[in-house]
């Protein structure tokens, strides 16, 4: 917005200074070449409360560049921006606590990826120290803190794109930022690099309050918090390749106290994780997913795998601080006779019979956990059985392990494949979630190959469906904030993208 | 005596013109400037010849290029339709013109083409060649003839002192001279900080540049109290302060709760809606030191309060003040709706309205216009773009109101909406409204209630059929948009 007195009878200056900066277009375009924006969503207790755009202005020594972020708030509007000067950045986790953003960064001259040249010059010239920096930013605006650590990057050649036969050098941290707010505390943060991987706890004024070296060197981690509790999701390389999933559970309350859950059922079979969230209505953290047949753990890939029953059911498990506080949910179709589910967990009560390929799962307002699958049906022709991926489904499981289809809705239909056909590459289905919090509703976005679905769970409705490509308009959607979703349609003819921020 | 006599004349025929206003029908579409304008278009470009000020090749050339722009940009802003040609209202208009040109005619040789820009913002320009726009905004906030008389004085000033034209000539110098080029070489050369370089190069000459325009705008403004002074204008320094508050629209108050003007308009109406759900940081209590705002010192105009002290010693005591006729206002404030509707700026649009309503205005356009604010925000809603037609604004440049209003326009269900766009078709007010009034509710319709799903080409044939239906009727305009989607 203008101030009243630029705004009165300003367009006279407008137009002079718009001819002005016509005049310099070549200058502008070799300083515009040399700034590069990215977008981040500040997220607090896994909503989206805001955006941040984190630009790269320009160099201003051999070591260093002017940064600018602008924070945007959930409707897109600037509320602010924070300029400084720091050695090359790589911004990697956003998050927001108590009104101080928390932003993570690897802070190196070889972070990101340079050409030969650009290594060579920094080798030659930078102080070659990485680190991995988290700010600290109050929504005045101020740099209130910052923690640093000494880091060591791993490296690995990258070949020019197109015809170029150009190196490019990429050096990244083995193990990305993550960071998630603690309520009323404060931040965690993990992060990992070849020799080490930390967990650290730092109060919202970024004072560090402790670090925690972790042993356990996996290929990957995921980070949770709720309430006072943070959890470490880790995935072993071990057989059965979809499980290996170990969890590393830590209070702020107890420096001391590791808890280690290995994701197993009685039987000992591992599980496959599909979802590693909070529940809406308890705010407490809870894994779901499928108990892996432990004769079947290596076939997952094609069609007539999952046919052949490599899970042996579905479980969900609400965590805690201690070993009593958590609580696991199992169900089992070879042996509770489920109505409309047969032992090989096909799903016989619909019209076509199916396959879930489970996808992802959340929980409703009622501690309802809900698994959400793309619908592979299965037909026989001749004795040979043919597939095709069709319907979204959406399968409960109440406390008692009580399983049920709940409903499917028609999607995008592929075509019949052979038993051989790769679910991957076959499957185009891409699910993720929305809450309204305050109508205490779950809605679950199918993004499909030709279109994408919004579906009501509460209501068991299909709210709308929206074509991705709408002429030379090419729609896509993502998360955006509580009960909305960001609506980006590009127009080809206009080469402009339109964003939208609808409520669902 | 005679002064007097001119009053009472004004007061009666602004009552008269208020009796009239609501029977009044707005502009045509051929008014729009795009036809209207289409002749003068084609002049300016034959009028505006670029004279030979520079010796230099490059100067001359820079300074054409310059000249060539300025062409281009009002004849886009013409074909854009940026202005309207409504002749009540450019009647009002240019009859402070003609009468400060017939008051002035040592400096003023010259017939200005005055334009009607349908910009809301409280504003006038010129750009040179005695072409003079005042935007509908500044009709609407202008409380007396004089004030709006104080801006086209100022903005004619500007036009006779060339500060437009001079202004190109000093710019086509200092881009083609050595000390410019040589800078921007140093730019291209250095290896580091090369934007804040610019930064500082554009900074520079801004602040060169605003000295001098703030020079200008000081000449500009002790020209025009001349102008008036000559044309038996009244002249109150006051305006500028007055003019102060030209960004407060929509921090005004409304006078009523929400709640009141949607049941009094059948619509559905819930508290909850009005009330943010968010946990998002719009709701949070930031104050970033914001660095991007200009200086005092680079700003091209001196602040208003400034202004006033700079010009008061010429105010006259108990100078006779003409409002500014209501059914100008009217018209103006009418075509100023009926473009932020077609432009798609709901939220505005509706405030707008409701504080009309505050006013005491019982004329059904408006009730038609909050009927298509409707219909305009379920069809937005179903081409997944209510959020654009929202048009949300941070809550620190709005009043309460403004706030409660776009938060409920942003969380009202979509059935309300459906619902909303039902009740308002089957409104009493349509029987005293126009043939093209009633038959924009009809296209709305085949736009939202008729279709489950949006057929671009059946919408297409609809507004065809509305424009071959409603030849020169100024909703055509709307129509038009929906052909080229």
């Amino acid at each position: 917005m203008k101030t009243p007195t630029n705004r009165l009878f300003c367009p006279l200056l407008l137009i002079l200074f718009t001819t002005a900066v016509r005049a310099q277009t070549k200058v502008f375009k070799e300083v515009g070449e040399d700034i590069a924006t990215e977008i981040k969503a500040i997220t607090q207790d896994n909503a989206l409360v805001g955006y941040l755009a984190f630009t790269r202005l320009e160099k201003t020594d051999v070591d260093s560049f002017n940064y600018r972020v602008t924070v945007m708030d959930e409707n897109l509007n600037d509320i602010g921006t924070v300029n400084f000067r720091s050695r090359n950045l790589q911004l990697q986790a956003v998050s927001f606590e108590q009104d101080v953003l928390c932003l993570g960064y690897v802070e190196s001259p070889m972070a990101g990826v340079l050409t030969g040249k650009e290594a060579r010059q920094a080798y030659r010239h930078s102080n070659m120290e990485s680190q991995l920096l988290i700010q600290f930013i109050s929504l005045s605006g101020k740099i209130i803190n910052k923690f640093t650590s000494p880091v060591n990057l791993s490296t690995s050649a990258v070949t020019g794109t197109g015809s170029s036969w150009t190196y490019h050098m990429a050096s990244y941290l083995k193990h990305d930022i993550q960071i998630k707010n603690i309520p009323g505390s404060g931040f965690a943060a993990f992060y990992g690099d070849e020799t080490k991987r930390e967990l650290l706890l730092l109060d919202a004024g970024g004072k560090l309050i402790r670090r925690r070296k972790i042993v356990a060197d996996v290929p990957s981690y995921l980070l949770e918090t709720s309430g006072s509790n943070i959890y470490l999701l880790t995935k072993m390389h071990i057989n059965p390749l979809e499980g290996g999933f170990r969890l590393y559970t830590y209070t702020t309350t107890d420096s001391v106290k590791e808890l280690v859950t290995d994701l197993k059922d009685k039987q000992g079979n591992w599980f496959k994780v599909l979802s590693f969230d909070n529940d809406p209505s308890t705010g407490k953290t809870f894994i779901a997913g499928c108990i892996i047949n432990p004769d079947r753990q290596r076939d997952f890939i094609t069609a007539h795998d999952l046919a052949k029953n490599p899970y042996l059911g579905l479980f969900s498990m609400t965590l805690g601080a201690t070993q009593a506080d958590m609580k696991t949910t199992y169900t089992y179709w070879a042996n509770a006779s489920i109505p409309g589910i047969t032992e090989d967990g096909l799903f016989t009560s619909t019209e076509n019979e199916f396959f879930a390929r489970y996808a992802t799962a959340f929980r409703d307002f009622s501690g309802m956990t809900v698994f959400v699958a793309s619908a592979l049906v299965q037909k026989r022709l001749l004795g040979a059985a043919k597939y095709k991926f069709a319907d979204a489904a959406f399968v409960t499981q109440d406390s008692k392990g009580q399983l049920k289809l709940d409903n499917h809705i028609p999607c995008d239909e592929s075509s019949y494949f052979g038993p051989a056909g790769q679910l991957d590459q076959l499957d185009h289905k891409d699910f993720y979630k929305v809450v309204n919090q305050d109508t205490k509703t779950n809605f679950i976005i199918v993004d499909d190959a030709t279109n994408i679905y919004i579906y009501n769970f509460n209501s068991k409705k299909l709210m709308r469906t929206i074509s991705h490509k709408d002429g030379r308009t090419i729609v896509r959607v993502f998360p955006a904030k509580e009960g909305h979703i960001l609506v980006s349609e590009f127009n080809g003819k206009e080469k402009q993208t339109r964003f939208s921020i609808e409520a669902l | 005596m005679a002064r007097a006599k001119i009053l009472l004349f004004n007061i009666l025929l602004s009552l008269l013109q208020t009796a009239n206003a609501q029977n009044q029908s707005l502009y045509n579409y051929q008014d729009l400037s795009h036809l209207y304008y289409q002749a003068q278009k084609d002049s300016l470009k034959k009028a505006w010849v670029c004279p030979d000020a520079f010796k230099e090749r490059d100067t001359q050339k820079k300074l054409r290029e310059f000249w060539d722009q300025r062409t281009d940009n009002i004849t886009a802003a013409i074909i854009n339709d940026d202005y309207v040609h409504d002749q009540d209202v450019y009647n009002y208009v240019a009859g402070i013109v003609r009468q400060i040109a017939a008051a002035n005619p040592q400096l003023i040789t010259f017939n200005d083409l005055v334009l009607l820009d349908r910009s809301p913002s409280v504003n006038a320009y010129t750009v040179g060649g005695h072409v003079l726009a005042v935007n509908l905004g500044l009709i609407v906030f202008s409380r007396t003839r004089e004030e709006l008389a104080l801006a086209i004085a100022h903005e004619m000033s500007h036009d006779i002192l060339r500060h437009f034209e001079n202004g190109m000539q000093e710019r086509a110098a200092w881009l083609t001279s050595d000390e410019y080029k040589n800078s921007l070489k140093d730019v291209l050369n250095s290896r580091y900080d090369r934007l804040t370089k610019l930064h500082h190069i554009l900074e520079n000459y801004t602040f060169s540049r605003s000295r001098h325009q703030r020079y200008h705008e000081s000449e500009a403004d002790s020209l025009a109290v001349i102008l008036l002074k000559k044309s038996n204008i009244a002249f109150d320094a006051r305006y500028f302060l007055h003019l102060d508050s030209a960004d407060d629209d929509y921090l005004q108050r409304l006078q009523q709760p929400l709640r009141t003007y949607f049941t009094a308009c059948q619509l559905p109406y819930e508290d909850g809606w009005t009330t943010r759900r968010s946990h998002g940081l719009s709701t949070r209590n930031y104050n970033f030191s914001d660095s991007t705002t200009l200086e005092d010192s680079v700003k091209t105009h001196p602040d208003c309060v400034e202004r006033y002290q700079q010009v008061r010693r010429w105010t006259l005591a108990n100078q006779p003040s003409t409002p500014i006729p209501t059914a100008i206002r009217e018209k103006a404030n009418k075509m100023l709706i009926w473009n932020l509707y077609t432009s798609g700026a709901l939220t505005p649009c509706l405030y707008r309205i409701l504080l009309e309503k505050d006013r005491g205005i019982k004329d059904p356009w408006y009730d038609f216009m909050i009927s298509n604010i409707f219909y305009g925000l379920y069809y937005a809603d179903r081409e997944l773009n209510r959020f654009n037609a929202i048009g949300i604004i941070p809550k620190e440049y709005i009043s309460r109101d403004y706030y409660a209003l776009q938060t409920l326009l942003e969380q009202i269900p979509r059935e309300s909406l459906r619902q909303s766009c039902e009740t308002f078709g089957k409104e009493a007010f349509w029987a005293s409204l126009t043939g093209p009034e009633r038959n924009l509710k009809d296209l709305l319709n085949v736009m939202t209630l008729n279709t489950d799903e949006i057929n671009q080409k059946q919408l297409a044939k609809a507004a065809h059929e509305f424009t071959a239906d409603n030849a020169g009727s100024m909703y055509c305009e709307f129509a038009d948009n929906l052909q080229k989607k």
